[in-house]
């Protein structure tokens, strides 16, 4: 992996997608590794169709962790999802944004069609399972605490920092996150 | 396995359409030829990672072809990416730290960097439309994420911190039936970032904003509106810190 990692070009891509592969618990056709992908324990890490991992993502399976991408995920440049003992997984055509941590302690999920705009941290403290919910949006620089689970397409403003549930289609704003208005 | 629709990115670089070496052609020089096309492989497949003065050298040369223009002086470091290369200018001493990304994606889109500007390791510049404007002696910090729909615009002598976001664009969210992603981006119209202003480490601007000459932008700042000249503002969103001189 190490010399593949920084092939450059369509060349590297090709080989990176041709050989990466086997490398992992299951990995789906079409995948496009970045450049300087780091990739730990990829024997716990399942990726989908089509995911694309951008330039110098971080894939940290850790020793006793999981990782399992949908199909057609993004990860964005330098995001790094990291599964200390538990599972961060990044459901269908999800979109994570560049310079995101994905840290789980324990369950971390990211629903189908979520949007992660860029620098969005969640799990880095406590321990909790974390739920984004399905077609939700979170926006540049949010910050999801441990435990907390977010409701179907809500939508959090950028730099708030969310502590405690959100229900579905909520909008909320703020350090600590309040529900300013639902969508409708 | 289903069919599963994917929005904004991952519809560019996966949909179906052109084969995957006519897409990746596509995103790397846009409409030059074939003879472009393997220019730009080859000269940065072979430059691109080369470490020290070295390498600095022979990019400065080698690479001069690929842009629109670029002046005398310019410092290339390792591993820098350029997509459409056309359509980038880099005025004389500009200096580009390791892992920059200059992305300049729509057919419409123009990247300018100033002289003596620099950007710091890793930082972003993605252009989706327009013209993104670095002026001279412009600083930016490192892992900062410069985004436009609508143009963007960093005057002369202002410094961006680290981790910055200039968002550049918002999303559509008047549908219910239809998730976010896959719902059109919105933009409430060019970015403006006047002369000799300090937007400090980790801040946020939104799309649309203007911040006057001259103002200071604390850290961890989230601004959503204009800035007037000189001011100096603070705090999600950010208001006017409470000891300015006004």
């Amino acid at each position: 992996m190490g010399l593949l990692a920084s092939c450059p070009g369509a060349g590297g891509l090709f080989l990176r997608q041709r050989f990466y592969p086997r490398l992992f618990a299951a990995c789906g056709r079409k995948v496009i590794f970045g450049r300087h992908v780091v990739i730990k324990n990829p024997a716990a890490i399942r990726i989908g169709q089509g995911v694309v991992l951008s330039d110098r993502c971080v894939l940290d399976a850790g020793s006793r962790g999981r990782i399992s991408l949908g199909e057609g995920v993004f990860i964005g440049v330098g995001s790094e999802l990291r599964a200390h003992d538990g599972h961060v997984a990044v459901d269908d055509g999800a979109n994570v944004g560049s310079f995101c941590v994905l840290t789980a302690s324990h369950a971390l999920r990211v629903g189908r069609h979520v949007l992660l705009a860029a620098f969005c941290r969640m799990g880095e403290e406590g321990s909790g399972d974390i739920d984004v919910g399905d077609g939700s949006w979170l926006g540049v620089r949010v910050k999801v605490g441990a435990g907390v689970r977010i409701g179907q397409d809500a939508i959090v403003g950028a730099h708030a920092m969310v502590a405690d549930d959100l229900p579905a289609r909520a909008i909320a704003v703020g350090s600590p996150a309040k529900v300013i208005r639902h969508r409708s | 396995m289903g069919h599963v629709e994917t929005g904004g990115i991952q519809k560019e670089l996966v949909g179906s359409g052109q084969g995957a070496l006519g897409k990746y052609r596509t995103v790397v020089v846009g409409r030059a030829g074939m003879g472009a096309f393997l220019f730009f492989e080859i000269v940065t497949g072979l430059l691109g990672a080369l470490p020290g003065g070295v390498g600095a050298v022979l990019r400065r040369v080698a690479y001069r072809p690929l842009f629109r223009s670029m002046g005398p002086e310019v410092r290339i470091s390792r591993n820098v990416v350029f997509r459409r290369p056309g359509a980038i200018a880099l005025a004389a001493g500009v200096t580009l730290r390791d892992g920059v990304v200059l992305d300049a994606k729509a057919e419409s889109s123009e990247i300018h960097v100033g002289a003596d500007a620099e950007l710091g390791a890793g930082t972003i510049l993605s252009c989706n439309g327009e013209r993104m404007d670095i002026g001279e002696g412009v600083s930016v910090g490192a892992s900062c994420r410069l985004g436009c729909l609508k143009g963007l615009e960093v005057g002369r002598g202002t410094r961006l911190g680290d981790c910055v976001c200039i968002s550049g664009a918002g999303h559509a969210y008047d549908r219910l039936d239809v998730p976010i992603i896959l719902q059109s981006l919105t933009c409430k119209g060019k970015t403006t970032i006047g002369q000799n202003v300090r937007v400090g480490d980790e801040a946020t601007v939104l799309d649309g904003v203007t911040i006057g000459d001259g103002a200071v932008v604390a850290p961890r700042s989230l601004v959503n509106r204009d800035v007037p000249p000189g001011a100096r503002v603070q705090g999600v969103p950010a208001e006017p810190a409470a000891d300015a001189a006004g």
